[in-house]
């Protein structure tokens, strides 16, 4: 191991102790860093408070790094992640003739006015001039330096979003003719939303660039009912019909256009699985159409017609853990009768009602017996593990198939209480003795 | 497969690994072991011994301490823990046939006073708040964590539904 490896680690591990620990051991880990000769990057970790915290010696941390001849990308390090921002931007003028791009690098951190007009009288380039515009005071001294050149929609979207002079730049922006697009985020982001609407929907959106209102991602919800209603004037696809649901606009009616489409389980799948406010009826369309095992399950999962999904489920070929997990979200008849063929467990002697009635009566008389948290813990059982214990047959079915599925096939109508927390069970136990 | 990880967070201090022991022998019947570069009871290492390890090694890899048990594969943690630490993984190779080992240890972090935060990126020095508005409750009544049971106590069908 090369001693600079040594050295590296030595560093890396009393940093790590400078960053996390307080009083005396901090104290002894600056002490021992010190005698490892920091460089400018070594420093920069006490000083800065990006990514880390921020340590007592960030002062002496300072004095030290200055007497390393640091680089002037060094000191603008400093200045766009430390405490002594000021300090660094002091050193960094008095020390280095600083470009442009060296200017804006501070500006965007310090949002210095002054330096800004240094930059300003430097003929900048206008990328800079935006800067000036977004991070300093002097927007409108950059916005009419920009305006005498001949900027591009970009550079006129700055303007219109940052300084007085939006409406120059506007009438500028129409003469060029904006897209779609600098439209779209000038109603988003600016104060001439509605100006900017009017002349959007003038250059005829597609359905795309008006389904970007309906989703708005930007969330600020400018103009999104507009859109939306728009767009049911047109002719749409199923992905857009399905989207305006997922989105909640004018869902009614979109829905009733998409059945006319007669779509197939695929094109509904995503309308199920968000949970939209169409679910339900989308289950019930992919329940009439023969639809695979993937949208049963996402029916069975997401909608309420899981009853309907569980039926046709059992009709195809299910693995032992798929009926077990099938029986948890449908306890209907059916699919209790194939789940007790599979294990061979007669349910015909099981009266489900007596015995809830016997759990209900222990419990409530001793409700220490009640452990919701374990099937089965000494003398302590969850509902299902008492159902099993009560019940010597379900207890063979128990040994080879596990806790769930003999429990289930006891009480299949109270399935929801096995995983349910200690206040629930109590509460529909006593309802159940009322 | 792959490596599969899993996040926690003790805001009182890490645990000790005699109480990891003794819980995950509680939630599953079974002993785990814990190695690291040194054996103590303690999940984060002391930066002495560390360091001395660090040189001991002249540049070989030191791994991560781990957790053992049966045949599973091993369980890592995320990497070697200073006092003070907070935050780990538990990290393990993604085989199947090991799930059940690796959510046993989750389950047992949990209940030695861990929290998870599954959706959210532990950043190094984030304030205890930050944090604690990610945490998940813990919910031991629920499917996931009452299907792990004691080895012995769980029929083969169970065993293998981790698998699947």
């Amino acid at each position: 191991m090369s001693k600079n490896n040594i050295t590296d680690r030595l560093k890396n591990f009393l940093f790590e102790i400078l960053l996390k620990e307080e009083g005396e051991i901090q104290a002894e880990a600056w002490t021992h860093l010190k005698m490892l000769d920091l460089d400018c990057d070594d420093l920069s970790r006490v000083i800065n408070e990006i990514p880390f915290v921020k340590t007592p010696y960030v002062d002496e941390g300072w004095e030290l790094f200055k007497t390393k001849n640091p680089t002037k990308q060094d000191v603008i390090d400093i200045v766009k992640c430390s405490t002594k921002r000021r300090e660094a931007e002091t050193f960094l003028l008095e020390h280095f003739e600083l470009e442009n791009e060296d200017l804006v690098e501070v500006i965007k951190v310090t949002e210095n006015d002054e330096l800004a007009w240094q930059l300003l009288r430097r003929n900048p380039a206008n990328e800079e001039l935006e800067a000036i515009m977004r991070y300093t005071n002097l927007k409108d001294e950059a916005a009419e330096e920009l305006l005498k050149r001949s900027p591009d929609n970009d550079e006129l979207y700055e303007i219109i979003e940052n300084s007085s002079l939006k409406l120059e730049a506007w009438e500028r922006l129409l003469q060029q003719g904006p897209t779609n697009e600098d439209l779209e985020r000038i109603v988003k982001f600016t104060d001439l939303e509605d100006l900017a609407w009017d002349y959007f929907l003038q250059q005829h959106p597609t359905n795309e660039e008006l389904m970007d209102f309906v989703n708005d991602y930007s969330e600020t919800g400018r103009k999104r009912k507009e859109a939306a209603q728009l767009l049911l004037e047109r002719e749409l696809g199923m992905e857009e019909l399905v989207n305006l649901i997922r989105e909640d606009q004018f869902a009614d009616e979109a829905w009733e256009r998409l059945k006319k489409k007669s779509p197939a389980c695929d094109d509904l799948f995503y309308l199920i699985w968000r949970r939209t406010v169409k679910t339900d009826e989308a289950a019930e369309w992919c329940l009439k159409l023969n639809p695979d095992k993937k949208t049963l399950w996402n029916i069975l999962e997401y909608s309420d017609k899981k009853d309907e999904a569980a039926l046709q489920l059992i009709q195809m070929p299910l693995e032992l853990y798929e009926l077990a997990d099938l029986v948890l979200k449908s306890g209907s008849e059916p699919v209790l009768n194939v789940l007790s063929e599979r294990v061979q467990f007669d349910r015909s002697k099981v009266n489900e009602a007596e015995l809830i009635r016997k759990i209900a009566e222990k419990i409530l008389n001793h409700p220490e017996l009640l452990n919701v948290n374990h099937w089965h813990a000494g003398d302590t059982h969850c509902l299902g593990g008492w159902a099993i214990t009560l019940h010597e047959q379900a207890q063979e079915t128990e040994k080879q198939f596990g806790s769930e599925i003999a429990a289930s096939l006891l009480l299949p109508h109270y399935t929801h209480l096995f995983f349910a927390d200690r206040e629930t069970v109590l509460s529909e136990l006593k309802e159940i003795m009322e | 497969m792959g490596i599969f990880a899993h996040q926690f967070y003790f805001k009182q201090g890490l645990p000790k690994v005699a109480d990891i022991k003794k819980a995950f022998h509680h939630i599953t019947g079974l002993d785990v072991q814990f190695y690291s570069i040194v054996h103590i009871n303690e999940l984060m290492t002391d930066e002495k011994d560390l360091l001395y390890h660090i040189r001991e090694s002249r540049g070989n890899v030191i791994h991560a301490p781990y957790f053992s048990c049966l045949n599973f594969n091993h369980v890592y943690l995320g990497k070697y823990m200073h006092p003070g630490d907070k935050a780990f993984y538990l990290e393990y190779g993604g085989r199947k046939s090991n799930k059940y080992f690796y959510h046993a240890m989750i389950k047992t972090m949990l209940e030695v006073g861990g929290a998870t935060y599954t959706n959210h990126i532990h950043l190094e020095n984030e304030t205890d708040e930050c944090i604690e508005q990610f945490l998940e409750p813990y919910r031991p009544h629920t499917p996931f964590w009452m299907r792990i049971r004691t080895w012995d106590e769980m029929s083969d069908f169970e065993k293998e539904r981790f698998n699947q």
